[in-house]
């Protein structure tokens, strides 16, 4: 296969390389999204729900209306649906089926009116969010919950977000927001309709909002001179808040006569920018830095909010959210207010603060590399999406961020110069340049022989994509990858690497080397780092992230103080390293490492993993630990290992595609965590915790990055993943199945067995792709994401602060720490924040500035949740003759309600014959799988010229680990018993866990997760002796 | 030669205190000396100054031992907070934590954690202030020092703040509780003496750094 494509710095050939491209951008995004015109409507009449019972108003407001509470969901979430300009409260319930399925989901629903008496309102923002703010409270005694997720329409998304600026309370009891058709950026019909314009249509507009008496306040308040001003001061606010809004666009103004009407006016307005009538596309849509568009609706702006419409959209990212566990708070987005730093590549805990290495443009950047290495310059620019045309007009200069705990503030402190002439000019004829570091991809600390400590961060130079550029074609030129390094985090230097020194000649060498070669690992950055027995090593890495480790007991001076320590990387392909054992364990592989598989087909050989206490160029100095792929047959083998991390005193590793864990003991052996069962050296090997690949979601690309958490109640192991489900995006159609798992998932666990997912769909922001970066530090643990749109956001879990374990850090956390005034800790003792291994006041103010409430106000702990069962354990398929058998510990709970995903073959999801009637850069629909196949199919041809979306789609269709995706979690079953049968619906495990259920309905988080049946070992037990 | 002596000591007090003096922030006992007459009631403020006022560094906590000679006081409470400029670590209408316990004869613990955040008190503390008053019932004839034993004292962000710690003393007079005219005179000129290279010091390194000293 001729294609190559890099992305997170993992090496991708082939069909699974496919997957890893990007896919295009937000316009892309839009444009595609067309298709859910067709989609969602035939969804949506399929399943249509039966009439709910009707709504009763509040007794002492007359203007909330609360539908009836569906049997059984007392303590489920609560929907708040707000209605839009000259609306009411029935919009929701009468002539609309959106309470019905609202209802029919299991949801508690509260319908507010702005008007007092249920008229048609009209009101001004301003006076709307008044009323919202008045009514929440009502509501929220109501139904005895402190939070809500909001359901609007039209201006009602604004009267709301006006309510949560001018108001605390409302913003903190906000789970988060689906907006459908707000003019969230004002609508230029408002403009038109209140303030005269004498350039046509503004003089016809005028006069028919006069004639029909729409220049009221309500209409003058959405005027984009006022909302932009308030988008100004409420964007910032929102995207600090961490609170997850979504948005929802209707594309026709066909359907109805006022908005016929109107819809041409407004095309007149805004032409080429498709409107529902009175609000465009663009005006509905909120920053991607915080918000999902959840894309375009076949409706107008009327017919979008039926239920039958957007609900089922609605639903899949409501419940994916509602089902997170809520420990992690959004920390930075926008990529630290840059969206050019898509990517947090690479985090480190240092002298107090936290430090982020960001990669610019990443998938720009890859598909431009792509382009100019694989000779497939059809890569580059993508069809549609951000990326400039002209690839050296990225904007690829890397930058250090520095967080402060204490001031929740961000800072920049570093930022790479932009100073390597390309040998071009732009259009005004001035040279270009571009970053000396187009990323920085890792980062260590080092003790350096005078005894002080210093920051060290490994860039990644631009060559990939600018060595071939005439300026520097068929030289060594091009400016190596740099290490630079700060000993007080603000001011930092690259190190000595001047022309003739080993480290400054890593890049200038290893082209002479490799050229010419089929597989060269040309040496473009500096990835992984380890500070191990007084020397830093680090590997040097070519841009896939594949390369040797070099080292130098005296780092800072750079230059020949630096030398080769690994063998060639054909020989030993370096991915990462972590210290465990007191040696230095070494992760491997690299798929164009191959060997011919039993039917002469080239397949990757595999991860592996070494150890070693003196790394050297002498392979055997390393000794091999796993080789091939831990054991599966060429074709089913990771390709490399990617994160490792020690826990419990077993170093857990986890690998690249697909992606599979195993955990290694310190005499050298291994058990499989997750994958599929194996055989080993004529031992059948079976994954702990029963789940194969990607934890039985074959979304899962990547187990990326790993990090530890300890707090009062628990000390686990985190994994996160890179899940490609984000290529598919674009096409809309498959939301229909699959809406509920994009985004990057992180799961935890406590015993290295039992999982539990803590998100499955980005932290509810499906842009949120990969968890490229994790970091544990005395004030949480903070994970870095992947994003495509709207640059890379931070997440923190701050439960380690939360000494008493109910939700909240307060004065009771306080008194923690004074209560163990003057007392010495060793490293590691969650109250010692600032490290210096003694208990004072100064740790004390350190956890008051982390409070969850002003002053440190107890009160803000959220309401106790019942306790979810952790020992969920499915019995193994082989026990079980196939069928599905699932068993849980007492908690004492009223009952357990039972969730299931299946797991089924991409072709049973979309049947034969499944067509997308417009798919981008393709002519004609594209019909599954026919159009997809090789050697002629249109969907695969269009792959091979470089078309990134028709690749993804390509791939899903033509397999990738078994063909088999998961579609979403549904409710199976409620019940008293801890324990669930049933025939297995797929010949795929499937995915379960479980929510206990107190006696007044509330909800626990969700179980540790299995898959069913299990692929554990035959007559394998629950792990825990505790189980009841 | 004992000019030479003197010549050096106050050579090595003034260089010595402007160097101390150079970390700008001073925890010291008001008034420093003092002399009551026995068996009576007193107080005696701390006090911290060389802060940034309305501008970092801030004091976010403090952890002090205030050490006498128990024979000499009683301490009797320890009333948190500045009586005119009221509690600097709980501003704005916050709150902070306090303490105050005696962990042993001759020394009070004196323990204080804001609750505001970094920024008001970066922008809102004083840059001198009373951290809290000590009340005492005096005993019999004698002299106490009094001295700090520094535990934790912390910026806005709970960073260690460099501080120099001053002493004071509490004479307990058997003669008179008012001084006889000839000691008033000696005192005064000896106070001076010792307290004008001070005084100067503390102005210079306030004056340099723009800061007022209200």
């Amino acid at each position: 296969m001729a294609t190559q494509s890099k992305r997170s710095g993992q090496v991708s050939f082939g069909a699974l390389a496919r997957m890893a491209r990007p896919f295009p951008r937000k316009a892309q995004f839009v444009a595609c999204s067309l298709l859910a015109i067709f989609i969602f409507a035939g969804f949506a009449s399929a399943q249509a729900p039966p009439v709910a019972p009707a709504p009763t108003q509040d007794p002492s407001a007359a203007n909330v209306w609360y539908g009836a509470v569906p049997p059984n969901q007392n303590g489920a979430a609560v929907l708040v649906f707000i209605h839009g300009l000259s609306g009411t409260a029935m919009d929701w319930f009468q002539g609309n089926d959106m309470y019905n399925y609202v209802y029919a989901a299991g949801y508690r629903t509260a319908f507010l009116s702005m008007s007092a008496d249920n008229s048609k309102n009209s009101a001004s923002t301003t006076d709307n969010a008044k009323v919202v703010t008045n009514l929440l409270p009502i509501v929220y005694a109501h139904y005895n919950t402190k939070r809500a997720y909001f359901i609007t329409h039209s201006k009602g998304g604004l009267d709301l977000q006006y309510a949560m600026i001018g108001s605390s309370a409302v913003m903190n009891s906000v789970r988060a927001v689906f907006t459908i058709d707000s003019p969230n950026q004002g609508t230029e019909l408002a403009d038109c309709a209140t303030v005269y314009n004498p350039t046509p249509p503004g003089p016809a507009c005028f006069v028919a909002a006069k004639n029909f008496g729409l220049n009221t306040p309500g209409v003058q308040s959405l005027q984009t001179s006022i909302i932009g001003p308030f988008r100004t001061t409420a964007d910032p606010v929102f995207a600090k808040s961490g609170i997850q809004f979504y948005t929802l666009e209707g594309n026709t103004s066909a359907g109805n006569p006022l908005t016929a009407a109107t819809g041409v006016i407004l095309t007149q307005l805004v032409p080429g920018v498709k409107n529902d009538g009175l609000v465009t596309v663009t005006r509905a849509q909120l920053p991607d830095s915080y918000a999902s568009d959840l894309g375009l609706l076949s409706a107008n702006h009327f017919t979008a909010v039926q239920g039958h419409t957007s609900w089922p959209i609605i639903y899949a990212r409501l419940l994916a959210k509602d089902l997170d566990i809520q420990e992690f708070s959004r920390s930075a987005s926008g990529g630290f207010g840059d969206d050019h730093n898509t990517w947090a590549w690479s985090m480190k805990w240092f002298n107090g603060k936290l430090y982020v290495g960001t990669g610019r443009e990443v998938n720009c950047f890859s598909l431009a590399d792509n382009a100019v290495q694989t000779g497939n310059p059809g890569s580059y620019p993508p069809a549609s999406g951000g990326c400039p045309p002209d690839y050296t007009d990225l904007k690829l200069q890397a930058e250090i961020w520095q967080y402060t705990p204490q001031t929740h503030t961000w800072v920049r402190v570093y930022q790479s110069p932009n100073t390597v002439p390309l040998g071009v000019n732009d259009v005004n004829g001035n040279p270009k340049f571009t970053a000396l570091d187009e990323g920085f991809r890792g980062m260590e600390i080092v003790t350096e022989p005078g005894g002080g400590q210093a920051l060290y961060v490994g860039g990644v130079s631009g060559s990939a994509v600018y060595e071939k550029l005439p300026l520097y074609l068929n030289t060594t030129n091009y400016p190596g990858p740099r290490i630079l390094r700060s000993t007080d985090g603000v001011n930092w230097a690259p190190l000595p690497s001047g022309p003739g020194t080993f480290l400054g000649d890593l890049y200038k060498n290893s082209v002479t080397q490799y050229a010419g070669a089929k597989v060269g690992y040309i040496i473009r950055c500096f990835r992984s780092f380890k500070f191990f027995n007084n020397t830093l090593y680090a590997s040097a890495a070519d841009f896939i992230g594949t390369g040797i480790i070099i080292s130098s007991t005296n780092p800072a001076a750079g230059g020949d103080a630096w030398q080769k320590s690994s063998p060639p990387a054909e020989i030993l392909p370096v991915r990462s390293f972590d210290v465990f054992n007191n040696q230095l364990y070494i992760t491997t592989g690299d798929s164009r490492l191959t060997a011919p598989d039993p039917g002469g087909v080239q397949q990757p050989i595999g991860y592996g993993v070494y150890r070693t206490s003196a790394p050297t160029t002498d392979i055997n100095a390393f000794t091999p630990v796993i080789t091939n792929g831990a054991g599966m047959p060429l074709g089913q083998r990771a390709q490399d290992g990617l994160s490792l991390k020690e826990f419990n005193g077993q170093l857990y590793v986890g690998t690249d595609r697909p992606p599979e864990m195993v955990r290694i003991n310190p005499n050298d052996s291994w058990d499989l965590v997750v994958g599929p069962p194996r055989p080993v050296n004529g031992v059948q090997r079976y994954p702990l915790s029963g789940m194969s690949v990607g934890m039985g979601n074959n979304f899962q690309g990547h187990f990326y990055r790993m990090g530890v958490n300890t707090n009062s109640k628990e000390h686990a192991l985190y994994v996160g993943t890179w899940d490609w489900g984000v290529s598919l995006q674009p096409i809309a159609l498959f939301g229909q199945a699959f809406l509920q798992e994009y985004g990057a998932d992180l799961y935890k666990t406590t015993d290295g067995i039992r999982w539990t997912a803590v998100t499955r769909d980005g932290s509810g922001d499906m842009q949120n792709y990969a968890i490229r970066s994790i970091e544990s530090t005395p004030f949480g643990l903070f994970f870095g994401n992947d994003r495509l749109i709207g640059g890379t956001q931070v997440w923190m879990n701050q439960s380690v602060l939360d000494y008493n374990g109910d939700g909240a850090i307060d004065q009771l956390d306080v008194n923690t720490i004074m209560a163990a005034n003057g007392l010495k800790v060793p490293p590691g003792d969650p109250r010692d924040l600032d490290q210096n291994g003694v208990i004072n006041l100064n740790d004390a103010r350190m956890l008051a500035t982390q409070c969850t409430l002003p002053n440190c106000a107890t009160g803000g702990a959220p309401t106790p949740k019942p306790a979810a069962p952790q020992h969920m354990f499915s019995t193994d398929i082989a026990t079980t003759g196939g069928a599905v058998q699932l068993s849980w510990e007492n908690t004492g709970a009223a009952a357990y309600r039972v969730w299931r995903s299946v797991t089924l073959p991409a072709l049973q999801i979309f049947p034969a014959g499944f067509t997308i009637p417009f798919f981008p850069g393709v002519i004609g629909p594209v019909v599954i799988p026919q159009d997809a196949l090789p050697p002629s199919g249109k969907l695969y041809l269009a792959c091979q010229t470089g078309n990134t979306l028709a690749c993804t789609v390509d791939n899903l269709v033509n397999g990738f680990a078994g063909t088999s995706f998961p579609v979403g979690f549904t409710q199976i079953s409620r019940q008293t018993a801890t324990t669930y049968a049933e025939p297995a619906p797929s010949i795929y495990p499937s995915r379960y866990f479980v929510q206990a259920e107190d006696a007044l309905g509330n909800l626990s988080d969700v179980s540790n997760m299995v898959g069913g049946p299990s692929a554990a070992a035959p007559g394998t037990v629950p792990v825990a002796a505790t189980i009841k | 030669m004992f000019r030479k002596l003197a010549l050096i000591t106050c050579s090595f007090i003034f260089f010595g205190s402007q160097a101390s003096f150079g970390s700008m922030i001073f925890l010291d006992y008001l008034p420093a000396v003092q002399t009551l007459s026995p068996f009576s009631s007193g107080q005696v403020a701390v006090r911290v100054s060389g802060l940034g006022d309305h501008q970092p560094p801030s004091l976010g906590d403090y952890d002090l031992n205030l050490n006498y000679d128990p024979s000499v006081i009683t301490p009797t409470s320890f009333v948190f907070g500045d009586p005119v400029q009221g509690d600097q670590l709980a501003l704005n209408g916050g709150s902070s934590f306090t303490s105050s316990t005696l962990p042993n004869p001759g020394t009070i613990n004196i323990q204080e954690v804001s609750f505001n955040d970094p920024n008001t008190l970066d922008t809102q503390q004083a840059g001198t202030f009373i951290l809290g008053t000590l009340f005492f019932k005096t005993g019999v004839l004698g002299t106490t020092q009094l001295t700090f034993t520094n535990n934790a004292f912390g910026d806005s962000q709970g960073t260690e703040l460099p501080v120099t710690l001053d002493t004071g003393s509490i004479t307990i007079s058997g003669v008179s509780s008012v001084p006889e005219p000839t000691s008033v005179f000696l005192s005064f000129i000896g106070f001076t003496m010792l307290a004008i290279p001070v005084y100067r010091s503390r102005q210079r390194a306030l004056r340099g750094s723009g800061q007022s000293h209200s």
